[in-house]
C-alpha cells in the first residue's frame, strides 16, 4: 500500500513537472505587459 | 514624449483611431490635429465608381464605363480578436442609424444576419465539400502544433521563414481542406511570413473549431467605406480635426544630430495632387508626426466590363515615404521587403453590381445559403500548384444586400478575388489580371455551373445574367498581400521606434506585440499606441488584448479539431 503510494505520488509529481515544463517551453506563463514599456511616453 | 499638437500623414483607419484617442483619451481638441491624405478612406473602401475614378492611385488610367460600385477590397471583422476597433466604434456615431454607435450598429446588424456559411468550399463533381473534415495528416499537425506551441519570445526563429519553406518536409499540408480554408480565410500565400502564420495560429487559435462555417466571422451593415471610416470622418471634422486630402508627402526634413540616430522630423514636403504644386510644412519641437507607412491599395487600377485593370508598377505612394526613411536610419525597417515582390503580393479582384436579383438567386440556390452569410472558395479541378496541388481558383464573397446605402431596390453587388492573379481561367482561357470585367463574370458563371446541383445549370441562364450586368470592375492591386510577404522582426518599424522623439508609424507595416496584421484591429491599435504615447497616457490603459492561445478550454478544442 505504501509502495503505491509512492509510485502514485512519483507518477502524478513527473507528470505535473511535465506539464509545468511544457507550459513554460510554450510561453504559457509568459506575461506579456511589459512589451509596452518602450512605448511609454517619458 | 508628449506633444501638444499632431500631423498624420495618411487618413485611414489607423490614423483615424489615433486622433479619436488623442481627442478622447488625451482630451485634445481636434483643432490640434492635422491630416494630410490623398484621401480619406485607406483601404477600408467602397463607393460608387464614378466618385473614385479619378483618385490618385487611378487618375493615370482613365475609364470610359463608371457605372455600378466597387470595393478593391473587404475584410471580414471578427468582435473576439478586434477588441480595439470595437473600442473605437464604440466611441463615435453611426452615420445610417439614428441613436447607435458605429459599434452598437455593427453589432445590431450583426445579431441579426449572423455568418453560418454552408459552403466555403466547393468543387466541380463534388458541390460543396463538407469543410469540417480539415484533412490534416500526423506529418502535417506535427509543424502546425509547433507553430502554436512556440512562445512568443522565439519568434525571431521564423525570420526570413516562409510559409512553403516552414512546410517543405510536409507537401502535403497544402492540399489540405485546412490549408484551402486558412489560405482564403485570411488571404495568405505560400511564400508569405511563417512568421505571421503563428501569430495567426495564436490569435485565430479558436477558428480552428469553425472556420468551415465562419461562425466567429462578424460583418457591418454596408461596405466598410459607409460603416467604418465615414463614421471616424464625420466625427474628427465635427471636432474641429483639420483634413487636408489630395496631398502626397514626398520627403521628409528630420534634424540633424552627432550622433545621427535620434529621430525628429522638423518638416515634410508634399504635392498636391490637384495643383502638382510643391509645398513645404514646418513641424516644431511642440507637433507629433503619425505616419501611416504603408498601404495595401496603394497602386492598384481598375478597369470595366471591356476593359482589364492595367498593371500599375509604381512603388506604393506611403511606402515610398517610408522608404526615405529608412535611408537615413538603421531602425526603420525595409520597405523593399513588403514592396518589391509583386509576385508574392498582388491581387485581383472584381465588384459586380447588377440590376437585378437573378445572380444572386442562382448562388443562393447553388450555395444553399442566402447573401450575407459567406465567403465562397472555388477548388480547381486538377492540380494548378508547383507541387502539383489542387487550389483555390477564385473566391467570392456575396453581401448581404444592398451593400451600399445608394443601391437601388433591385440593385445587387458581389465581391470576388483571385489570390493569384497569373494562373489562368478555366472558362475563359486567360490570365485572371488580363481579364477584362465581362471575361470574370463569365469565369464565375463557368466555376458556379461546375458545382450546380441542378436541375438544370446555371449556364442555360448565363445570356440573361450577362444581361442583367450593369458594371464588373476589375481592379489590381499590386500591393494586397503586402503585409503578409515574408520578413524578419526588424523588417517593420516599431509604433514607436527607438530614438524617436516625435516620430511614429501606425498601420499594418509596424512592428507591436503579439497582433496580427490584415486586421483592422491591429491598425487601430497601432493608432492608439501612438496616442497614448505622445498624449502621456500609460500604456496600461491600452484596450486589454485577449489571448486564447492561452485558453485551455479553446486549446482542447483546437485539438481535437485538429484530429477531426
Amino acid at each position: 500500500m505504501n509502495k503505491k503510494s509512492v509510485y502514485l505520488g512519483v507518477t502524478v509529481g513527473l507528470f505535473a513537472a511535465g506539464i509545468l515544463y511544457l507550459a513554460k517551453r510554450t510561453g504559457f506563463f509568459e506575461d506579456d505587459r511589459h512589451l509596452y514599456d518602450e512605448f511609454e511616453s517619458h | 514624449m508628449r506633444k501638444n499638437k499632431a500631423v498624420l500623414i495618411g487618413a485611414g483607419l489607423a490614423n483615424m483611431a489615433a486622433a479619436v484617442y488623442l481627442i478622447q483619451e488625451g482630451h485634445w481638441n481636434g483643432n490640434q490635429i492635422t491630416f494630410y491624405s490623398l484621401d480619406d478612406h485607406g483601404s477600408n473602401d467602397g463607393a460608387q465608381t464614378d466618385t473614385v475614378t479619378d483618385e490618385y492611385w487611378n487618375k493615370n488610367h482613365p475609364m470610359e464605363n463608371r457605372k455600378g460600385y466597387v470595393a478593391r477590397g473587404g475584410r471580414m471583422l471578427n468582435y473576439r480578436t478586434y477588441v480595439d476597433l470595437m473600442d473605437l466604434l464604440s466611441r463615435i456615431p453611426s452615420v445610417t442609424e439614428q441613436n447607435m454607435s458605429a459599434a452598437e450598429d455593427t453589432y445590431d446588424f450583426d445579431a441579426k444576419h449572423r455568418t453560418f456559411d454552408k459552403a466555403r468550399l466547393l468543387e466541380g463533381g463534388k458541390g460543396i465539400i463538407n469543410g469540417s473534415h480539415l484533412g490534416l495528416n500526423m506529418q502535417d499537425r506535427l509543424p502546425l502544433t509547433k507553430l502554436i506551441a512556440m512562445p512568443d519570445s522565439e519568434e525571431e526563429k521564423l525570420d526570413n521563414v516562409t510559409i512553403a519553406q516552414y512546410f517543405s518536409d510536409d507537401p502535403h499540408f497544402f492540399g489540405t481542406n485546412f490549408w484551402f480554408m486558412w489560405e482564403t480565410t485570411f488571404a495568405f500565400r505560400t511564400k508569405s511570413s511563417a512568421q505571421e502564420l503563428r501569430r495567426y495560429m495564436h490569435q485565430m487559435i479558436y477558428e480552428f473549431t469553425q472556420i468551415e462555417h465562419l461562425v466567429g466571422v462578424n460583418r457591418t451593415r454596408y461596405n466598410q467605406y459607409e460603416s467604418i471610416m465615414l463614421p471616424l470622418v464625420n466625427y474628427l471634422k465635427d471636432q474641429g480635426c483639420n483634413i487636408v486630402l489630395n496631398r502626397l508627402v514626398t520627403d521628409w526634413q528630420f534634424k540633424a544630430t552627432t550622433m545621427q540616430d535620434e529621430i525628429t522630423v522638423t518638416g515634410l514636403t508634399m504635392k498636391n495632387t490637384l495643383t502638382d504644386e510643391t509645398e513645404q510644412v514646418a513641424i516644431d519641437d511642440d507637433t507629433a508626426v503619425i505616419f501611416t507607412n504603408g498601404s495595401i491599395t496603394d497602386s492598384a487600377t481598375m478597369g470595366d466590363f471591356d476593359t482589364p485593370a492595367p498593371e500599375n508598377m509604381d512603388y506604393g505612394a506611403a511606402a515610398s515615404l517610408w522608404k526615405k526613411a529608412s535611408q537615413q536610419f538603421y531602425n526603420l525597417g525595409n520597405p523593399d521587403k513588403f514592396f518589391a515582390d509583386r509576385d508574392a503580393s498582388e491581387w485581383v479582384s472584381f465588384t459586380l453590381t447588377t440590376k437585378d436579383h437573378l445572380l444572386l438567386n442562382e448562388i443562393t440556390r447553388i450555395t444553399t445559403q442566402v447573401p450575407g452569410n459567406a465567403l465562397n472558395s472555388f477548388i480547381s479541378t486538377s492540380p494548378i500548384t508547383a507541387l502539383s496541388h489542387k487550389d483555390i481558383n477564385m473566391s467570392i464573397v456575396v453581401h448581404h444586400q444592398p451593400h451600399f446605402t445608394t443601391q437601388k431596390p433591385n440593385e445587387t453587388v458581389i465581391w470576388g478575388y483571385f489570390l493569384y492573379p497569373r494562373r489562368r481561367g478555366e472558362f475563359v482561357d486567360k490570365p485572371y489580371i488580363e481579364m477584362t470585367g465581362k471575361e470574370m463574370t463569365q469565369e464565375l458563371i463557368g466555376q458556379l455551373s461546375k458545382v450546380d446541383p441542378g436541375p438544370g445549370n446555371i449556364r442555360d441562364k448565363e445570356a440573361q445574367i450577362m444581361d442583367s450586368v450593369i458594371n464588373n470592375i476589375p481592379v489590381y492591386m499590386p500591393y494586397a498581400s503586402a503585409l503578409f510577404n515574408n520578413r524578419a522582426k526588424t523588417d517593420r518599424p516599431k509604433v514607436i521606434p527607438q530614438h524617436s522623439t516625435n516620430l511614429a508609424f501606425t498601420g499594418e507595416f509596424v512592428e507591436q506585440p503579439y497582433q496580427m496584421i490584415f486586421t483592422e484591429q491591429s491598425a487601430v491599435r497601432s493608432g492608439e499606441i501612438a496616442a497614448y504615447h505622445f498624449a502621456g497616457i500609460p500604456m496600461a490603459n491600452l484596450v486589454k488584448t485577449p489571448r486564447y492561445d492561452k485558453d485551455l478550454k479553446t486549446l482542447a478544442k483546437a485539438a481535437k479539431k485538429m484530429f477531426d
